[in-house]
Protein backbone atom coordinates (compact mmCIF):
# COMPACT_ATOMS: atom_id res chain seq x y z
CA UNK A 1 0.00 0.00 0.00
CA UNK A 2 1.51 3.37 -0.96
CA UNK A 3 -0.25 5.32 1.79
CA UNK A 4 1.28 6.02 5.18
CA UNK A 5 -2.14 6.05 6.83
CA UNK A 6 -5.18 3.95 5.97
CA UNK A 7 -7.44 5.81 3.55
CA UNK A 8 -10.06 3.10 3.13
CA UNK A 9 -11.59 1.66 -0.03
CA UNK A 10 -11.85 5.14 -1.48
CA UNK A 11 -8.07 5.11 -1.60
CA UNK A 12 -8.34 3.06 -4.79
CA UNK A 13 -10.43 5.78 -6.43
CA UNK A 14 -7.95 8.35 -5.16
CA UNK A 15 -5.07 6.39 -6.68
CA UNK A 16 -6.85 5.94 -9.98
CA UNK A 17 -7.78 9.62 -10.08
CA UNK A 18 -4.21 10.62 -9.20
CA UNK A 19 -2.91 8.45 -12.05
CA UNK A 20 -5.29 10.04 -14.55
CA UNK A 21 -4.41 13.51 -13.29
CA UNK A 22 -0.73 12.59 -13.47
CA UNK A 23 -0.99 11.67 -17.14
CA UNK A 24 -3.31 14.44 -18.32
CA UNK A 25 -1.77 17.06 -16.03
CA UNK A 26 1.68 16.03 -17.19
CA UNK A 27 0.73 16.52 -20.84
CA UNK A 28 -0.89 19.86 -20.06
CA UNK A 29 2.13 20.98 -18.02
CA UNK A 30 4.58 19.86 -20.70
CA UNK A 31 2.65 21.85 -23.33
CA UNK A 32 2.71 24.99 -21.16
CA UNK A 33 6.38 24.59 -20.24
CA UNK A 34 7.35 24.29 -23.91
CA UNK A 35 5.86 27.69 -24.61
CA UNK A 36 7.30 29.31 -21.49
CA UNK A 37 10.27 31.52 -22.32
CA UNK A 38 13.57 30.65 -20.70
CA UNK A 39 14.71 33.60 -18.55
CA UNK A 40 17.69 35.46 -19.92
CA UNK A 41 20.92 34.47 -18.19
CA UNK A 42 22.39 36.94 -15.74
CA UNK A 43 25.50 38.52 -17.21
CA UNK A 44 28.17 39.48 -14.72
CA UNK A 45 30.55 42.25 -15.65
CA UNK A 46 33.91 41.54 -14.12
CA UNK A 47 36.38 44.40 -13.60
CA UNK A 48 39.21 44.47 -16.09
CA UNK A 49 42.65 43.71 -14.77
CA UNK B 1 19.52 19.09 22.70
CA UNK B 2 16.39 21.19 22.99
CA UNK B 3 15.33 24.02 20.72
CA UNK B 4 12.20 26.12 20.30
CA UNK B 5 10.25 25.38 17.12
CA UNK B 6 7.49 27.48 15.60
CA UNK B 7 4.81 26.44 13.13
CA UNK B 8 3.26 29.52 11.58
CA UNK B 9 -0.36 29.08 10.57
CA UNK B 10 -1.61 31.89 8.38
CA UNK B 11 -4.02 32.61 5.55
CA UNK B 12 -2.53 33.79 2.26
CA UNK B 13 -4.41 35.86 -0.28
CA UNK B 14 -4.01 34.58 -3.80
CA UNK B 15 -1.40 36.55 -5.78
CA UNK B 16 -0.96 39.26 -3.11
CA UNK B 17 2.73 38.82 -2.50
CA UNK B 18 3.33 42.04 -0.55
CA UNK B 19 0.54 41.61 1.98
CA UNK B 20 1.31 37.92 2.45
CA UNK B 21 4.98 38.65 3.11
CA UNK B 22 4.00 41.38 5.54
CA UNK B 23 1.65 39.05 7.43
CA UNK B 24 4.29 36.33 7.57
CA UNK B 25 6.88 38.83 8.75
CA UNK B 26 4.75 39.86 11.73
CA UNK B 27 4.31 36.23 12.77
CA UNK B 28 8.00 35.50 12.23
CA UNK B 29 8.85 38.47 14.43
CA UNK B 30 6.54 37.12 17.12
CA UNK B 31 8.29 33.75 16.85
CA UNK B 32 11.69 35.45 17.10
CA UNK B 33 10.63 37.39 20.20
CA UNK B 34 9.43 34.13 21.74
CA UNK B 35 12.86 32.62 21.27
CA UNK B 36 12.21 30.36 18.27
CA UNK B 37 15.27 28.74 16.72
CA UNK B 38 13.40 27.11 13.86
CA UNK B 39 10.25 28.44 12.19
CA UNK B 40 8.14 27.01 9.39
CA UNK B 41 5.81 28.89 7.06
CA UNK B 42 3.10 27.11 5.01
CA UNK B 43 3.26 25.89 1.43
CA UNK B 44 3.12 28.77 -1.07
CA UNK B 45 2.66 31.23 1.79
CA UNK B 46 3.74 34.15 -0.39
CA UNK B 47 1.62 33.59 -3.52
CA UNK B 48 -1.37 31.94 -1.93
CA UNK B 49 -2.53 28.49 -2.96
CA UNK B 50 -5.18 27.93 -5.63
CA UNK B 51 -5.77 27.16 -9.26
CA UNK B 52 -4.82 30.13 -11.42
CA UNK B 53 -4.17 30.14 -15.14
CA UNK B 54 -0.42 30.57 -14.86
CA UNK B 55 2.05 30.72 -11.96
CA UNK B 56 4.93 31.83 -14.22
CA UNK B 57 4.95 35.48 -13.07
CA UNK B 58 5.06 34.29 -9.46
CA UNK B 59 7.94 31.87 -9.99
CA UNK B 60 11.16 32.85 -8.22
CA UNK B 61 14.72 31.66 -8.25
CA UNK B 62 16.76 31.41 -5.06
CA UNK B 63 17.68 35.06 -5.54
CA UNK B 64 14.05 36.15 -5.80
CA UNK B 65 12.41 38.66 -3.44
CA UNK B 66 10.84 36.08 -1.11
CA UNK B 67 13.93 34.06 -0.29
CA UNK B 68 16.13 37.17 -0.19
CA UNK B 69 13.79 38.57 2.45
CA UNK B 70 13.69 35.30 4.39
CA UNK B 71 17.50 35.03 4.33
CA UNK B 72 17.79 38.57 5.68
CA UNK B 73 15.51 37.62 8.56
CA UNK B 74 17.52 34.45 9.22
CA UNK B 75 20.75 36.42 9.45
CA UNK B 76 19.32 39.24 11.57
CA UNK B 77 17.40 37.03 13.98
CA UNK B 78 19.74 34.00 13.99
CA UNK B 79 16.82 31.75 13.10
CA UNK B 80 16.42 28.90 10.66
CA UNK B 81 13.31 29.50 8.55
CA UNK B 82 11.48 27.23 6.14
CA UNK B 83 9.08 28.71 3.61
CA UNK B 84 7.03 27.34 0.72
CA UNK B 85 7.28 29.18 -2.59
CA UNK B 86 6.88 28.74 -6.34
CA UNK B 87 10.32 27.98 -7.71
CA UNK B 88 11.27 28.76 -11.27
CA UNK B 89 14.16 26.92 -12.85
CA UNK B 90 14.54 27.58 -16.57
CA UNK B 91 11.24 26.69 -18.24
CA UNK B 92 10.01 24.76 -15.24
CA UNK B 93 7.96 25.63 -12.17
CA UNK B 94 8.08 23.69 -8.90
CA UNK B 95 6.01 23.72 -5.72
CA UNK B 96 9.06 24.08 -3.46
CA UNK B 97 10.06 24.44 0.16
CA UNK B 98 13.22 26.36 1.04
CA UNK B 99 15.06 26.04 4.33
CA UNK B 100 17.32 29.02 5.03
CA UNK B 101 19.88 29.02 7.83
CA UNK B 102 21.42 31.97 9.69
CA UNK B 103 24.79 31.39 8.00
CA UNK B 104 23.26 31.94 4.56
CA UNK B 105 22.70 28.39 3.34
CA UNK B 106 19.53 27.63 1.39
CA UNK B 107 18.26 24.09 0.88
CA UNK B 108 15.39 23.51 -1.50
CA UNK B 109 12.98 20.60 -1.63
CA UNK B 110 10.64 20.20 -4.59
CA UNK B 111 7.26 18.60 -3.88
CA UNK B 112 7.23 15.07 -5.22
CA UNK B 113 3.56 14.16 -5.02
CA UNK B 114 1.51 16.74 -6.87
CA UNK B 115 -2.23 16.30 -6.43
CA UNK B 116 -5.36 17.62 -8.12
CA UNK B 117 -4.70 20.73 -10.21
CA UNK B 118 -1.06 21.03 -9.06
CA UNK B 119 0.16 18.58 -11.70
CA UNK B 120 -1.29 20.88 -14.37
CA UNK B 121 0.86 23.79 -13.16
CA UNK B 122 4.02 22.30 -11.63
CA UNK B 123 6.69 19.74 -12.34
CA UNK B 124 7.17 17.10 -9.62
CA UNK B 125 10.43 16.93 -7.70
CA UNK B 126 12.59 13.86 -7.99
CA UNK B 127 13.85 13.09 -4.52
CA UNK B 128 13.89 13.72 -0.82
CA UNK B 129 15.97 16.47 0.77
CA UNK B 130 17.88 16.33 4.03
CA UNK B 131 19.15 19.75 5.07
CA UNK B 132 22.08 19.87 7.46
CA UNK B 133 21.60 22.60 10.05
CA UNK B 134 23.44 23.55 13.26
CA UNK B 135 20.96 21.53 15.31
CA UNK B 136 20.68 18.47 13.10
CA UNK B 137 19.44 17.00 9.86
CA UNK B 138 16.04 18.29 8.75
CA UNK B 139 13.90 16.21 6.41
CA UNK B 140 11.62 18.30 4.23
CA UNK B 141 8.20 17.50 2.76
CA UNK B 142 5.30 19.45 1.29
CA UNK B 143 1.62 18.80 2.01
CA UNK B 144 0.37 15.68 0.17
CA UNK B 145 3.87 14.18 0.33
CA UNK B 146 3.18 13.23 3.90
CA UNK B 147 0.39 10.83 2.99
CA UNK B 148 2.79 8.60 1.05
CA UNK B 149 4.69 5.86 2.81
CA UNK B 150 7.81 6.11 0.66
CA UNK B 151 8.46 9.70 1.78
CA UNK B 152 8.86 8.65 5.42
CA UNK B 153 10.67 5.43 4.54
CA UNK B 154 13.23 7.55 2.68
CA UNK B 155 13.79 9.65 5.81
CA UNK B 156 13.83 6.82 8.34
CA UNK B 157 17.06 6.93 10.45
CA UNK B 158 18.40 9.76 8.29
CA UNK B 159 16.87 12.83 9.92
CA UNK B 160 16.70 14.50 13.34
CA UNK B 161 13.69 16.72 12.60
CA UNK B 162 10.87 16.45 10.05
CA UNK B 163 9.39 19.63 8.65
CA UNK B 164 6.25 19.80 6.53
CA UNK B 165 4.80 22.91 4.89
CA UNK B 166 1.23 22.53 3.71
CA UNK B 167 -1.88 24.03 2.21
CA UNK B 168 -4.00 21.08 3.31
CA UNK B 169 -7.73 21.58 2.78
CA UNK B 170 -10.53 20.37 5.02
CA UNK B 171 -12.32 18.80 2.01
CA UNK B 172 -15.66 19.91 3.42
CA UNK B 173 -18.09 22.58 2.30
CA UNK B 174 -17.22 25.57 4.48
CA UNK B 175 -20.83 26.77 4.50
CA UNK B 176 -22.56 23.51 5.36
CA UNK B 177 -19.70 21.53 6.92
CA UNK B 178 -20.58 18.57 4.70
CA UNK B 179 -17.50 16.50 3.83
CA UNK B 180 -16.66 15.84 0.19
CA UNK B 181 -17.91 12.40 -0.94
CA UNK B 182 -14.46 11.15 -1.87
CA UNK B 183 -11.94 13.27 0.01
CA UNK B 184 -13.90 14.13 3.16
CA UNK B 185 -11.92 11.75 5.36
CA UNK B 186 -8.57 13.13 4.12
CA UNK B 187 -8.96 16.57 5.76
CA UNK B 188 -8.69 15.41 9.41
CA UNK B 189 -5.55 13.41 8.58
CA UNK B 190 -3.59 16.67 8.60
CA UNK B 191 -3.71 16.58 12.39
CA UNK B 192 -3.01 12.86 12.71
CA UNK B 193 -0.10 12.26 10.33
CA UNK B 194 2.49 14.51 12.08
CA UNK B 195 1.90 12.70 15.39
CA UNK B 196 2.19 9.34 13.68
CA UNK B 197 5.44 10.32 11.96
CA UNK B 198 6.89 11.59 15.26
CA UNK B 199 6.09 8.32 17.00
CA UNK B 200 7.20 6.17 14.08
CA UNK B 201 10.48 7.91 13.24
CA UNK B 202 11.20 9.07 16.79
CA UNK B 203 11.89 12.65 15.71
CA UNK B 204 10.14 15.97 16.28
CA UNK B 205 7.73 17.02 13.53
CA UNK B 206 6.86 20.59 12.61
CA UNK B 207 3.78 20.94 10.44
CA UNK B 208 2.80 24.42 9.21
CA UNK B 209 -0.50 24.66 7.39
CA UNK B 210 -2.47 27.47 5.82
CA UNK B 211 -5.83 28.54 7.21
CA UNK B 212 -8.76 30.47 5.78
CA UNK B 213 -10.96 29.99 2.75
CA UNK B 214 -10.06 28.15 -0.42
CA UNK B 215 -11.69 26.43 -3.37
CA UNK B 216 -10.66 22.83 -3.79
CA UNK B 217 -10.55 21.93 -7.45
CA UNK B 218 -10.47 18.25 -8.24
CA UNK B 219 -10.05 17.71 -11.98
CA UNK B 220 -11.51 14.57 -13.56
CA UNK B 221 -12.53 12.61 -10.45
CA UNK B 222 -14.58 15.36 -8.86
CA UNK B 223 -15.69 16.87 -12.13
CA UNK B 224 -19.33 15.93 -11.77
CA UNK B 225 -19.78 16.49 -8.06
CA UNK B 226 -17.29 19.02 -6.82
CA UNK B 227 -15.26 20.65 -9.51
CA UNK B 228 -14.91 23.72 -7.33
CA UNK B 229 -15.73 22.97 -3.71
CA UNK B 230 -16.10 26.03 -1.42
CA UNK B 231 -13.63 24.71 1.10
CA UNK B 232 -11.27 25.98 3.79
CA UNK B 233 -7.79 24.98 4.83
CA UNK B 234 -7.66 22.50 7.69
CA UNK B 235 -5.32 24.53 9.92
CA UNK B 236 -4.22 22.21 12.76
CA UNK B 237 -0.58 23.24 12.45
CA UNK B 238 1.37 21.13 14.88
CA UNK B 239 4.67 20.81 16.69
CA UNK B 240 5.22 17.30 18.05
CA UNK B 241 8.11 16.13 20.17
CA UNK B 242 8.89 12.60 19.06
CA UNK B 243 10.81 11.76 22.22
CA UNK B 244 8.54 13.17 24.92
CA UNK B 245 5.34 12.72 22.92
CA UNK B 246 4.16 16.26 23.62
CA UNK B 247 2.08 17.89 20.95
CA UNK B 248 0.87 21.45 20.42
CA UNK B 249 -1.79 21.93 17.76
CA UNK B 250 -3.43 25.05 16.37
CA UNK B 251 -7.11 25.57 15.69
CA UNK B 252 -8.49 26.74 12.37
CA UNK B 253 -7.46 30.41 12.56
CA UNK B 254 -4.22 32.37 12.19
CA UNK B 255 -1.94 31.21 14.97
CA UNK B 256 1.65 30.78 16.00
CA UNK B 257 2.36 27.33 17.42
CA UNK B 258 5.42 27.36 19.66
CA UNK B 259 6.93 24.43 21.48
CA UNK B 260 10.23 23.11 22.72
CA UNK B 261 11.39 20.02 20.90
CA UNK B 262 14.05 17.45 21.70
CA UNK B 263 16.58 16.82 18.96
CA UNK B 264 17.73 13.22 19.32
CA UNK B 265 21.43 12.52 19.05
CA UNK B 266 22.24 11.43 15.50
CA UNK B 267 21.73 7.76 14.87
CA UNK B 268 23.10 5.66 12.05
CA UNK B 269 25.01 6.89 9.03
CA UNK B 270 24.49 10.48 7.96
CA UNK B 271 22.95 10.06 4.54
CA UNK B 272 22.00 13.01 2.43
CA UNK B 273 19.48 12.36 -0.34
CA UNK B 274 19.98 15.80 -1.77
CA UNK B 275 18.61 16.67 -5.14
CA UNK B 276 21.51 19.01 -5.62
CA UNK B 277 25.09 19.22 -4.48
CA UNK B 278 26.04 21.97 -2.06
CA UNK B 279 27.30 24.54 -4.51
CA UNK B 280 27.09 28.34 -4.62
CA UNK B 281 23.67 29.82 -5.37
CA UNK B 282 24.85 31.36 -8.62
CA UNK B 283 25.30 27.93 -10.18
CA UNK B 284 22.50 25.94 -8.60
CA UNK B 285 18.75 26.14 -8.24
CA UNK B 286 18.88 23.89 -5.23
CA UNK B 287 20.97 23.83 -2.10
CA UNK B 288 23.35 26.72 -1.90
CA UNK B 289 26.09 27.67 0.49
Amino acid sequence: MPFYVPVGPRGHIFRLGSMMIGVLGGISYWWSARRRPVPAPVILKLPER
Amino acid sequence: MRIVAAAIQMPSDLLKLDSNLERADLLLKEAYKSGADLAALPEMFNTGYGLISDYTPMGETLDGPTLTHIRERCRAWKMTIAAGFVERCGRHLYDSLALCTPDGETHVYRKRHLVFWERFRFRPGKGSQVAKTPFGRVGLAVCADMIYRRVWNDYRNKIDVALVAAAWPDFANRHTGRPHWLMGHIGPLSAEIPAKVAADLGVPVIFANQCGSTHTTIPLVGMWLAERLPDRFAGSSTVVDGKLGTRVTAGAREELVLSEITIPSSRGPIACHSMYPLVPAATSSGSAA
